[in-house]
């Protein structure tokens, strides 16, 4: 037709289109079915679709940090433990283990009965081969640090492993021992430098897991597919999809099109999940997440140094109202470097509430007066610093702002705010170049101290704030070889409520993770750690 | 012309080892580095700095510049940082096709729908349809792309379920061309939509003047139609300023597609490109700049071919 | 000879902002065949509206022919509609313009500029078309006819082009060739070529031509009579050697004594003082009135009418008036 004509066509189907949105109240086929999670039998069949916003960057967990990719990798690969949605550690391809008296020396009993992807066995030259890369001088990888303990991993027999530590190390079952085994057949033979360059961690990993590797197509998608013989039972989902989708708006566009089964939900997009789910066509759960955020102080700054500074600032920020507006209430006050739901959780630290009045007598008493133009000086020292947040992340720009506006108004202080770009960010901190940062922590699913609060992490470590509390160093170090977890526990508490009291950190608030799926997925398990815990339990409900 | 052609081949080295000491340059003074972002807190020191040390990040810039421009002689691009183990040019070539295919055919549907419009303007100058399809011109420069993409996403895909909701194909399914080209109308039409609205102005200029000269009367004085006259005679002179603009265009088409690979879930090179910057990928990032570079080079180079071919004034 | 081109009262105006300017006023104008007319005057008289009028090639938007029979051979062809008129354009009426440089496509080469015009009004094939075509450029004088259909405009001179311009002109052989002002952008010496080769060729092919221009030597080398504007409008009509000896108008003896003469000595330029009146402020009574030295009370308040004076000759002046009078009283 005639270009002119063409184009009034596109012209008229536009209004048209404005026309018909008009109208529709926004309501669509939901072709779900009574979305409860225990109807019927567990069936075999399906292709579940997952979509993130990233993509992986290898396949193997000694070399990656993302958690985009320990959730690809948790598909293909087996720990020899598994933490449960409990924090219980649970066997994986050990069967059963013990610990020796002195706590120096751990047995694993491996099971027989598992083979690789490829067919091979799986026996202990495998456990050996791998939980001995990161303690050769030559691995080269950011995994490190949680294997600094182990002196030698030793075969007993085809299906026993002893691991000799140096000392005892209470969060072995957490954190060593979650990390996948690897094929000493197929890797077992380069020089340890290449182990993490070679083709295996990009193109062809093979591992013992529920799912086996199909197709990785960049910047597209990750395809993994059932593994017929997997020791735990064939998968009842023929096929898992991960759909790299780097925009948050498409990743939810795509799920209300039916064309994703599951995703995380960011602050922001809880209210569209629960439209979707009051229409019928998604489940949403949540739980508490294995994080939390917070604001690192500086403490070589002039007036944050001091611990009365630092009182009064919480005292003089509002959290439960930050929640409330930023988070829309999905979250929780913290005031100790962990997590309600873990064992070693204090109950009773010391709190500061926010009382504005309260946090103006503090300053005032520690000697800081009120200055002629309306902010805080002491022995010539203004009570002014700046808070720093990387860009990208909008919930702690708001908090950011929320505090500057607080401190100022209530405290007398004077407060910069500056946003960063990630890399930079990250830079400035690690150069200790900050006043305060937004930032925060993914815990460990074991409750020890974190190094961050360790003195001998200030020099390159770390403890980016120059925190140093000898008592929290001895009782990091003593709970870090207390075999006794009820001992440990007691010990990590009294180190959170000293942390607590010295606010090296403001702490804000852990969040509730919230995930959306398909009500048709069955068997659906929210851990908060793995977002796809025991998937090859999970199943679609035939219509 | 072949004189001339491999003069511009051979002037393009010096431009491009240009632009990759000032890329290299950049990048590296950015604050940040590639381990900046391993978010787990138990990361030791020494175990970033084993990393450091092996990619030959430590090393003075200038230092590392060499070693890049050596590999790069011996045609080797490099390993990603960040994926460790994959080559920097199996990254850019897993993706390349698809920028290359959402260029050609967006600046085609460009092409397609504001070279008619403007030459239709020209010759209606001032009339009601004229000042129409100036205001839709005009609204379609001033949207941003992503409004557009996300509007079209909303209601064409999700809504009506007309279009697919991003990807370049259906999952899971052969093969097929109506399924890719399903896939990318969408993305490539919003693409297009601000160079076509600047098309459509820059042709109806071009063909308002070329219409005003002694020629097209000379043409009408034979005898012509209306017809011939604008598309013969008239759209053979107009079209060679809008050439000119093409190679003008690439550039932005390799950027401003960043934002519709977003929107549309396109696995280009645009996204590729901003994530390795905020990774510090160095070698990643230096072969995307390199990449780019010789696209638009190369996209010059044959702009001013067709000028030359379109227009026998120009001799080279 | 019989008639072969009448203008009858030839009204062109443009409508600019409500405002009315009437460019072409009230022409009336005779061709016979095979003749050669000249259409003179100043810038600004009219004289190449009137053409266009006659090719209905006037500039729009905003002109029109509001009045007015163009007579070409027994059709009207103000009559006729766009797509007749199409027809008629190139093969009964050519037309070539002042400014050779600009009057062809540059990006089509000189063949296919020729070619073109014979397809489009002959049903003839491409190679005769083809072969027509480099005949038709022999004739204007190319001896590298050949080499010449491949080249593009841009390589020819100005005088080379306006020989391509010719050819095309008369490729389908037209009964009329309008050429405006065919010499004025070119050097006197290929000035005198171009004539020439345009005397030679109108013998040959029986062609008649509506010469304008406002260069009076160009006039007594081609044409047999000569029609002066001003104003919009016709003033005097008179074969070429009556008017050159023995002008009647004010205007045409202006004109006459304008042109520098090459023998004796020259004093003074001698110039018609005052300037051309812009076609929307035409004053009231006769146009010329205000820059005429023998102008008289009369010329200020009425407006002359075209009369003839002779069987040959005719003329728009009061001067005259009694004259004619005296000439009916006569008879």
């Amino acid at each position: 037709m005639k270009k002119g004509k063409k184009f009034w066509l596109n012209v008229f189907i536009f209004i048209l289109t404005l026309f018909l949105v008009a109208c529709n109240d926004g309501s669509f086929d939901s072709t779900a079915s009574d979305a409860s999670a225990t109807d019927g039998e567990p069936a075999e069949g399906g292709d579940l679709i997952v979509g993130g916003l990233s993509g992986p960057t290898v396949f193997n967990s000694l070399y990656s940090t993302s958690s985009t990719d320990s959730t690809i990798q948790d598909f293909m690969f087996n720990g020899l433990v598994e933490m449960d949605e409990n924090v219980e550690p649970q066997p994986d391809l050990a069967e059963n283990w013990e610990q020796s008296e002195d706590g120096l020396a751990w047995t694993f009993n491996l099971r027989d009965d598992v083979t690789w992807h490829d067919g091979e066995s799986f026996t202990a030259d495998d456990v050996v081969f791998t939980y001995s890369l990161p303690i050769d001088e030559d691995y080269i990888g950011p995994r490190g640090s949680s294997f600094e303990k182990f002196e030698e991993v030793v075969k007993i027999d085809d299906y026993t492993v002893e691991i000799h530590l140096s000392d005892p190390a209470p969060d072995m079952l957490a954190d060593a021992m979650g990390y996948h085994v690897l094929p000493e057949h197929i890797l077992g033979d380069l020089p340890v430098e290449e182990v993490g360059t070679h083709e295996f961690n990009t193109k062809e990993p093979i591992g013992t897991g529920p799912y086996k590797f199909d197709e990785w197509k960049q910047g597209q998608y990750v395809r993994v597919v059932a593994n017929e013989d997997y020791f735990e039972g064939r998968p009842y989902i023929d096929s898992i999809t991960y759909k790299i989708v780097p925009d948050k708006n498409s990743l939810l566009a795509q799920f209300t099109a039916g064309d994703l089964d599951h995703l995380s939900l960011t602050t922001e997009d809880i209210p569209s999940g629960e439209g979707l789910v009051e229409d019928g066509a998604a489940i949403m759960e949540s739980i508490e997440s294995a994080s939390y955020s917070f604001m690192l102080y500086n403490l070589e700054h002039p007036a944050l140094k001091e611990k009365e500074v630092r009182h009064a600032l919480a005292h003089g920020l509002d959290r439960n109202t930050v929640i409330d507006t930023v988070l829309d209430g999905n979250g929780n006050v913290l005031d100790i470097p962990a997590v309600p739901f873990m064992p070693a959780y204090n109950e009773d630290p010391p709190v500061f509430e926010y009382d504005p009045e309260k946090a103006k007598e503090i300053l005032d008493e520690a000697g800081w007066e009120v200055g002629a133009d309306g902010v805080r000086e002491k022995n010539g020292e203004r009570l002014s610093f700046s808070i720093i947040s990387n860009q990208g992340n909008s919930v702690r720009e708001k908090i950011m702002l929320i505090a500057k506006q607080q401190w100022e108004e209530e405290l007398g202080a004077e407060v910069s705010t500056e946003i960063i770009e990630s890399s930079a960010f990250s830079d400035q901190v690690h150069r200790h170049e900050f006043d305060i940062a937004m930032r925060g922590w993914s815990i460990s699913l074991d409750p020890g101290i974190s190094s961050a609060f360790a003195t001998e992490q200030i020099e390159n470590g770390t403890n980016y704030g120059f925190y140093s509390n000898p008592e929290v160093d001895r009782l990091r170090e003593e709970s870090d070889l207390e075999p006794d977890p009820e001992k440990r526990y007691e010990l990590i508490e009294e180190a959170q409520a000293i942390i607590a009291e010295d606010q090296p950190y403001l702490f804000l608030y852990n969040s509730d993770a919230y995930t959306l799926y398909n009500p048709k997925l069955q068997g659906h398990i929210m851990h908060p750690k793995a977002e796809f815990y025991r998937v090859h339990e999970w199943w679609f409900a035939q219509d | 012309m072949i004189t001339y052609i491999i003069r511009r081949c051979l002037l393009t080295i010096p431009v491009l080892v240009g632009i990759s000491m000032v890329s290299f340059g950049i990048v590296q003074l950015a604050p940040g580095e590639p381990t900046a972002l391993f978010i787990d807190p138990e990361i030791s020191a020494e175990d970033r700095e084993a990393y450091l040390e092996h990619y030959g990040l430590n090393d003075p810039i200038p230092v590392q510049y060499v070693k890049w421009m050596g590999q790069i002689l011996q045609g080797n691009l490099g390993y990603s940082l960040i994926n460790q183990g994959m080559t920097v040019q199996e990254m850019i070539l897993a993706r390349l096709p698809n920028t290359l295919l959402l260029m050609i055919v967006s600046a085609i549907i460009a092409f397609a729908i504001a070279i008619p419009i403007g030459v239709y303007s020209a010759t209606k100058p001032y009339t009601l349809k004229d000042y129409t399809f100036t205001t839709f011109s005009f609204l379609g420069v001033a949207t941003p792309n992503f409004w557009i993409g996300l509007l079209a996403v909303t209601f064409l895909s999700v809504q009506f379920g007309w279009f697919p909701t991003g990807g370049v194909a259906t999952l899971n399914e052969p093969f097929s061309i109506f399924d890719r080209l399903h896939h990318l109308i969408l993305p490539a039409v919003v693409l297009g939509t601000s160079d076509m609205a600047s098309l459509t102005r820059y042709s109806r200029t071009s063909m308002l003047d070329v219409l005003d000269q002694d020629y097209i009367r000379t043409a009408r004085a034979k005898g012509f139609k209306q017809g011939k006259v604008v598309y013969k005679h008239g759209l053979r002179n107009g079209l060679i300023p809008v050439i000119t603009m093409t190679g003008l265009m690439l550039p932005n088409f390799i950027g401003g597609s960043v934002i519709i690979e977003k929107v549309f879930n396109w696995p280009g090179i645009g996204l590729l490109f901003i994530d390795a910057t905020f990774q510090r990928d160095y070698p990643l990032i230096m072969g995307l700049v390199m990449v780019s570079a010789l696209l638009v080079v190369v996209g010059n180079l044959l702009a001013d071919i067709l000028y030359a071919i379109f227009d026998p004034r120009i001799e080279y | 000879m019989s008639d072969l081109l009448t203008i009858e009262n030839l009204k062109t105006y443009f409508f600019k902002k409500k405002k009315v300017i009437p460019a072409v006023d009230g022409v009336d104008l005779k061709i016979k065949k095979g003749e050669t007319i000249a259409l003179v005057g100043e810038s600004g008289c009219g004289k190449s509206l009137t053409s266009l009028s006659i090719m209905r090639l006037v500039p729009k938007p905003g002109g029109e022919i509001v009045e007015g029979k163009v007579n070409l051979d027994g059709v009207d062809l103000t009559k006729l509609t766009e797509n007749e008129m199409c027809k008629v354009r190139g093969r009964d009426v050519s037309m070539i313009f002042q400014e050779p440089m600009t009057s062809l496509n540059p990006v089509l080469t000189i063949g296919e500029q020729l070619i073109e015009v014979i397809i489009n009004h002959q049903k003839v094939s491409r190679p005769k078309a083809r072969e027509k075509s480099i005949e038709l450029l022999k004739i204007v004088g190319f001896s590298r006819a050949e080499e010449i259909m491949k080249d593009f405009p841009h390589r020819l001179s100005g005088g080379m082009r306006q020989r391509v311009m010719i050819a095309i002109a008369l490729s389908c052989n037209p009964k009329l060739l309008i050429a405006d002002e065919p010499t004025t952008a070119l050097d006197v010496t290929i000035q005198a070529q171009i004539l020439e080769l345009m005397k030679g060729l109108t013998k040959e092919f029986d062609t008649s031509i509506l010469l304008i221009t406002h260069d009076l030597g160009v006039v007594s080398e081609l044409a047999e009579r000569v029609v002066v504007m001003y104003g919009g409008q016709v003033v005097e009509e008179a074969p070429i050697d009556s008017i050159l000896n023995n002008p009647y108008h004010p205007y045409t003896d202006g004109l006459i004594q304008s042109v520098p003469s090459l023998t004796g000595e020259i004093k003074e330029l001698h110039t018609i003082k005052g300037n051309v009146p812009s076609p929307d402020q035409f004053p009231k009574g006769c146009r010329f009135a205000p820059r005429c030295h023998k102008a008289f009370d009369r010329c200020f308040n009425e407006h002359p009418d075209l009369k003839a004076i002779s069987d040959s000759c005719s003329v728009r002046c009061f001067l005259y008036e009694d004259k004619q009078e005296e000439e009916e009283y006569n008879v």
